[in-house]
């Protein structure tokens, strides 16, 4: 039989340990959020039949549709395939940029970019290798002689590739803004970093503007390295969204532009990407602990009857 | 070797070496090793994939499982379409792998890899220090319970997702086992995540099977500190496991002893409570509740009786002198001897 100063001393102790985690909980939460998310969103859709997230989700933007509307003025680049994605093949469409085709980066061969044509509105992109796969990088361009624009985005094929590291320090442009580090998809309040690079080095104090599909708008300034951080907003309405499934499945997406003037030409760059809601929305953290409680109830129990022997 | 590096080696020391090396590695891996370690761990090897710990490595098998269930092979009965390759393909991808890794490691990754059995043991040492009275299951316990798990195996990870797929069960219940597993929650709260712990706000089969899960994940973290592995003994992983431990290059073997009629140390060792480890020997020793933490080899007071074996080479075989320094330190059931450096109780007429 446990003795009653035990039993004691293992409450209190307890006790203490609850009180002195849940802050830490808390604390680790947020300090973790944007970290959380940013893993989630680094895993590829189902590779080798492995889904690695929980709900639907595809690398890359958005479905727009062949005809829907583009959600913002900036040059964005989005997904006009079929809902749920297709194997094998990217089907993307640029908006608001007079781009006759669209480039492609691999993370096997960054420096190696193929370039496919836009055929009414589409531009139908497949690894060079069907076995190469992985985050690539998508980028259109429409050039003047006084300016030079350019949208940009990652799509991820559900084949195998490396990890995007080289993919991200290859230049692409001669203005880009650079995900830091490369992820399908973000979620609300979580933090990202995105470095500001200009003829391949780090531009600081450059200013990038952002604005989200739910409406969301604001402006960052580049720190000394040309790095930025965003934190992507709330800003999702999940009223009537009954099940957590139906929440995890929305999806919207945000831009980010910067410009730079120099020898008299404007550079213009735009960089899109999709976000989900926080995965903690419509979910209570009351109801976790309550349950938690009520299994620790039921194992109590177990605390002070007399084991059974051997038989 | 050096006869004090000798005395310190024990099989259990080496065991939890290996288990804080994979807790770390599987819990916080990725911290270290780089943000696209997780996932290009969970790509490689499907069989160690749980989705819901978004950050770190992975582990478990289950999900990839519970999805190929409901995303292509339901859905693909329900469409009639034609099942190609290309939806048996990514099924076999993830069992083949499945099947690579425990052909290797066997029923050992339950002792030595899982999070979840890594945690419930250290509990059950800190419930030991504490003094806390001790629950074993007698042997009609331990073999009523071993339905449980092939019950939620086949029912939670293949069944209810195939149902799901072919629109005959809601989709929600696309990984229902996933949806209630104690470790989603243990290892997501290790690795700072709140969202997992959290219950959907909502009223339905989400909130049912999470607060389930919550539930059971509180019954773990309280039951282990008095009961040896208590959600071991229904995880659908080790029903898993179970399946494929003769074919596994990790395995138990026992051979028949006089002594052991009498004996019985070894179930008294084995954290699941298994009575055919004293009463059985060959094939029907290696239950399909083990393990193979190998307690039982170690606590076994005979040469050569029970052995770990990996191929053709025994890992590990029991042997007289390791029992006798295996019980300086702790008794077979697991309870520590006195630290030293605690006060023994003086008798009542010493007060003074």
């Amino acid at each position: 039989m446990v003795r009653p100063s035990q039993l004691q001393v293992l409450r209190s102790t307890t006790r203490r340990a609850v009180r002195a985690l849940l802050p830490l909980l808390a604390w680790a939460y947020h300090a973790h959020a944007a970290a959380a998310a940013t893993g989630d969103a680094a895993r590829s859709p189902a590779v080798g039949g492995a889904m690695t997230a929980p709900v639907h989700e595809h690398g890359g933007p958005p479905s727009a549709g062949r005809q829907s509307p583009a959600w913002t003025t900036r040059p964005i680049i989005q997904s006009a395939g079929r809902p749920g994605g297709d194997r094998g093949f990217a089907a993307l469409a640029v908006r608001n940029l007079a781009a006759a085709e669209i480039e492609a980066y691999s993370p096997a061969r960054p420096a190696s970019p193929w370039r496919t044509r836009i055929d009414g509105g589409v531009a139908r992109i497949a690894p060079t290798d069907p076995t190469q796969g992985g985050m690539h990088w998508i980028e259109a361009r429409e050039e003047s002689p006084t300016a030079v624009t350019v949208a940009s985005t990652l799509w991820t094929f559900s084949s195998k590739g490396p990890a995007p590291r080289a993919l991200l320090d290859t230049p692409k442009s001669e203005l880009e803004i650079v995900p830091q580090p490369a992820v399908n998809r973000y979620r609300e309040g979580g933090s990202w970093d995105f470095v500001v690079r200009f003829m391949a080095r780090p531009l600081p104090q450059a200013p990038v503007a952002w604005e989200t599909q739910n409406g969301s708008r604001g402006e960052l300034v580049a720190d000394a390295s040309g790095r930025i951080t965003l934190t992507v907003p709330h800003d999702f309405d999940i009223a009537g969204q009954t099940e957590t499934d139906q929440i995890n499945r929305l999806q919207a997406q945000f831009v980010l532009t910067t410009e730079r003037v120099e020898g008299g030409k404007t550079y213009q760059t735009n960089f899109n990407a999709i976000y989900s809601p926080d995965r903690i929305r419509g979910k209570s953290l009351a109801w976790g602990g309550g349950f938690m409680l009520l299994g620790v109830g039921l194992a109590v129990p177990l605390l002070r009857r007399k084991g059974k022997a051997h038989v | 070797m050096s006869d004090t590096l000798r005395n310190r080696m024990t099989l259990a020391r080496v065991r939890l070496a290996v288990q804080i090396v994979t807790l770390f590695f599987t819990v916080w891996g990725a911290s270290v090793l780089g943000h696209y370690a997780a996932d290009k761990i969970s790509t490689a090897l499907p069989a160690l994939s749980c989705a819901y710990d978004q950050q770190h490595g992975a582990y478990c098998s289950l999900i990839p499982l519970e999805h190929q269930m409901h995303h292509r092979i339901g859905e693909a009965i329900a469409k009639a379409q034609q099942i190609t390759l290309q939806v048996i393909m990514p099924m076999l991808v993830t069992l083949a792998t499945f099947i690579a890794f425990f052909l290797v490691a066997g029923k050992a990754f339950c002792a030595w890899v899982c999070p979840l059995g890594t945690l419930q043991e250290w509990l059950n040492r800190a419930g030991r220090r504490l003094g806390l009275v001790q629950n074993a299951a007698d042997s009609k316990t331990a073999t009523r319970l071993r339905p449980v798990k092939w019950v939620i195996f086949l029912g939670l990870v293949f069944i209810v997702p195939l149902l799901a797929g072919m629109n005959v069960l809601p989709h929600n219940l696309g990984n229902p086992f996933c949806d209630m597993c104690p470790s989603r929650v243990a290892t997501t709260l290790l690795g700072g995540q709140l969202e997992e712990f959290a219950v959907p706000e909502v009223f339905g089969i989400k909130f049912v099977l999470g607060g389930l899960g919550n539930t059971i994940f509180g019954f773990t973290l309280i039951g282990a500190l008095a009961l040896r592995q208590p959600f071991c003994r229904i995880c659908p992983m080790l029903a898993m496991n179970a399946v494929f431990r003769h074919a596994s290059l990790t395995r138990l073997v026992k051979v028949r002893h006089e002594k052991c009629g009498k004996c019985g140390i070894c179930t008294k060792a084995c954290p699941m409570d298994i009575p055919e480890i004293h009463h059985e020997h060959g094939r029907k020793a290696f239950n399909e509740d083990c393990t193979l933490c190998g307690r039982c080899a170690e606590f076994c007071p005979d040469d050569g009786i029970i052995q770990v074996k990996f191929g053709p080479w025994a890992v590990f075989s029991s042997n007289r002198d390791y029992y006798k320094r295996r019980l300086k330190a702790e008794t077979p059931e697991g309870d520590p001897k006195p630290v030293k450096f605690m006060p023994k109780p003086r008798p009542a007429g010493d007060a003074a």
